[in-house]
């Protein structure tokens, strides 16, 4: 019955071709709601003033109609997952008069799925920035919305993840570990609820070279010399210098500097 | 009776000087009454160096004090090759907060650089700022002929209290004290200890 559209001539000139959709992933309010969605051919008469929804777990046996209104698809939540529903819809026009019987339908809410995840930010929490250094461990936070116990979080190869926490349904926490072969520069975060929606946001976090660029345990003014002693020279420069580098895209800029202030003055988690 | 010309001109400069300290001192102090002819009586900030005669390389902090602020002037005694400064101090907390960078130079911008020189001042925690500023190429980096000015950071009174600002070289500090030159190197700059002072805030 899926995706098939009939058309049927009932009384009062209302003709109404029906179609169901099964097993959509809508983007309800509830995370453990069921929900199918329905949609028809529009009524062509000039005085149609709207539809009446009516469904049942038994073919041809319809509950109380449900008025949807002047629309061509309803969302329909709450149905038992498993279950088989058959639908049918009438139109009615102004006057009162209403159709006959579209076409029945049926379908399973087959799929559980809650609204899917989004991210609006993410931020390494020791520098509040999105950068993240090469290697180590680090705390990272989320935030967004429809977040569910037991998310994962995903940043691509060689950063794994650990148990989130989930705070609110916006907000992860969760601890991260770079390893030492991470490649530099941008990663997408991608988010995966238990039920299976997920979200993702490029350019989350970035991956950076360590700001202790002279390697003496501290970010300071040791590190800033060499990032302005390279200043504005590319990799081909005799001046250039990958370690202060630390965007890793060849060239010493302001991206780098936004880099070395983020962390300049803070204590590194890992003493190179 | 003979007449003392000089004596004349003695007094009206005494009562000059008299009259335009008095203003200066309406004008420094003050307080935040409803009429702008309110004058409160205030006693100024003071500060006094622990370092008194610098020699050179030593850089160390002045303050001029007023009634609610105290502005710290980071001063260096003739030395060569800067072009990269890096520090931190410490100062009481409880009677002073960290207002802002009043004045950046004029050590750093010697010569008109190309490039406007970088000033990066943190206060990762109320008593603790961390400072660092630098050149950038092909600007040279410069040299301090007697006294000059790194930078001047602005402490607001919060309360009366006294203490010590200082460069913190503790173990737990997390910026070098360093001054370096465009090729890297370290230049011979003495942080202290001992070149700091004491506030008293009334």
């Amino acid at each position: 019955m899926l995706g098939r559209r009939n058309r049927v001539r009932p009384k009062a000139s209302v003709v109404v071709a029906f179609a169901l959709l099964a097993g959509f992933l809508h983007v309800a309010p509830a995370a453990a709601a069921t929900v199918i969605r329905l949609s028809w051919d529009s009524n062509i008469e000039p005085d149609l003033s709207g539809y009446r929804l009516r469904y049942g777990t038994v073919s041809g046996a319809y509950g109380a109609p449900l008025n949807v209104g002047k629309v061509t698809s309803y969302d329909l939540a709450g149905l038992s997952a498993g279950t088989t529903y058959y639908f049918v819809v009438t139109a009615y026009d102004a006057s009162g008069n209403e159709s006959g019987f579209s076409n029945q339908a049926s379908g399973q809410p087959s799929t559980v799925v809650g609204p899917s995840p989004t991210i609006s930010s993410a931020t390494e929490l020791s520098t509040n920035s999105p950068y993240i250094l090469e290697a180590g461990r680090h705390s990272v936070q989320l935030t967004g919305t429809n977040f569910q116990t037991g998310v994962t979080v995903n940043l691509g190869s060689t950063i794994s993840a650990g148990t989130t926490s989930v705070a609110g349904g916006k907000q992860i926490t969760v601890t991260i570990d770079v390893a030492a072969t991470a490649a530099l520069g941008w990663r997408t975060a991608l988010v995966t609820n238990p039920d299976g929606g997920s979200g993702s946001m490029s350019q989350a976090l970035m991956v950076t070279r360590n700001a202790d660029i002279n390697r003496d345990c501290l970010v300071d003014g040791g590190d800033l010399n060499l990032v302005a002693v390279a200043w504005n020279s590319v990799t081909t420069d005799v001046r250039f210098n990958s370690a202060a580098d630390l965007d890793g895209n060849g060239l010493i800029d302001g991206d780098d500097m936004a880099i070395f202030i983020k962390y300049f003055g803070k204590r590194l988690s890992i003493c190179p | 009776m003979r007449h003392d010309p000089g004596l004349e001109v003695r007094r009206l400069r005494r009562v000059l000087v008299a009259a335009i300290a008095t203003l200066l001192l309406a004008a420094g102090c003050k307080g935040g009454g409803s009429s702008g002819s309110d004058v409160i009586p205030c006693t100024n900030i003071s500060f006094t160096p622990a370092l008194t005669s610098p020699v050179s390389g030593d850089v160390y902090l002045q303050a001029i004090g007023a009634c609610d602020h105290v502005d710290v002037l980071m001063q260096v005694s003739n030395l060569s090759g800067i072009w990269t400064v890096g520090f931190d101090l410490t100062y009481p907390a409880s009677a002073l907060s960290y207002q802002g960078t009043y004045f950046e130079g004029p050590v750093m911008n010697q010569g008109s650089p190309g490039t406007p020189p970088l000033f990066i001042v943190s206060s990762p925690s109320a008593g603790s700022l961390q400072v660092t500023m630098t050149r950038f190429p092909p600007d040279p980096s410069v040299t301090v002929s007697g006294l000059g000015s790194l930078i001047t950071i602005r402490l607001n009174k919060v309360a009366s209290g006294s203490g010590v600002i200082d460069f913190d070289m503790s173990s737990s500090s997390t910026v070098s004290e360093e001054i370096r030159d465009e090729n890297t190197n370290l230049r011979p700059a003495s942080f202290g200890p001992g070149h700091g002072g004491t506030v008293l805030v009334p």
